[in-house]
């Protein structure tokens, strides 16, 4: 457990990602969600997407590590929350879909627990709000 | 409410060196990654809206929020029960969004949190 107080303002170590196809294959697989849109293009583009997008649950487990790596003990998260507010586009190449992860230590609670405040960048601009976890002592 | 029951097991690539640790911090195995209850919650919660008369279209389904509150961590091992609840359904601007709620519980029947997970079907 961290014994250091939580203080507001500190900047923790971002982390940068390629989502490619493959991984979403693997995260399908993984997590149980094999909805066609994150697979298969033609589908995604009838349905009006603009191409096959990660899962909004990859996005979310990569943007914690930012806390995780950051923790002593990842089960010092007590509680984490995010919207999804644009889609990923993940590109059909071996690069894949460049997404950096930040955080900031934004409040401190009387009892010494942390509101960290997550944020995820693709293409220049945010893909998730409201992104914020309580880390405890 | 639908209850669906499932065993954590959680794969271990470099096992020895985890489960160290683990067991040094605290746990009685390796914890659980901070998202990992979607894998059981999502699960429970297709039961409870894949009901035809409901008439889902994953297709067009994107996942609009995302929460998860936990009493204590998971870890290999648990085996977890969860409890569903269809919170609220609205429609905004043309799209129907789904808040659903799954509390999950331990083998004693303790609670170890929650995860809430709205769903937004857009319109055609």
């Amino acid at each position: 457990m961290t014994t250091q107080a939580f203080v507001v303002g500190t900047e923790l170590p971002s982390i940068t990602v390629h989502f490619t196809r493959a991984e979403l294959v693997r995260y399908a697989g993984a997590s149980g969600d094999l909805n066609i849109i994150h697979w298969n293009e033609r589908t995604a583009l009838a349905v009006g997407l603009p191409g096959v997008i990660a899962h909004g649950m990859l996005t979310m487990g990569h943007a914690i590590r930012v806390v995780t790596e950051w923790l002593d003990d990842p089960s010092q998260v007590v509680d984490y929350q995010v919207r999804f507010t644009r889609p990923v586009v993940v590109p059909d190449d071996d690069l894949g879909a460049e997404v950096t992860f930040s955080g900031k230590v934004s409040a401190v609670n009387e009892d010494g627990s942390a509101v960290v405040t997550l944020s995820a960048v693709f293409e220049g601009s945010t893909v998730l709000a409201r992104a914020m976890a309580t880390v405890k002592r | 409410m639908h209850r669906t029951a499932a065993v954590v097991e959680i794969e271990r690539p470099q096992a020895a060196q985890l489960f160290a640790a683990a067991r040094a911090a605290g746990h009685a195995d390796v914890v659980a990654p901070t998202t990992f209850p979607i894998v059981v919650t999502l699960n429970a919660m297709g039961d409870a809206v894949t009901d035809p008369s409901v008439g889902v279209d994953w297709s067009r389904v994107v996942h609009g929020d995302q929460r998860f509150h936990y009493e204590r961590p998971i870890v290999a091992g648990d085996e977890l029960t969860v409890h569903t609840v269809i919170e609220s359904i609205k429609t905004l601007a043309g799209s129907d969004m789904i808040t659903l709620r799954g509390d999950l519980f331990d083998a004693a029947g303790l609670p170890i949190g929650s995860a809430w997970t709205s769903l937004v079907q857009r319109g055609e």
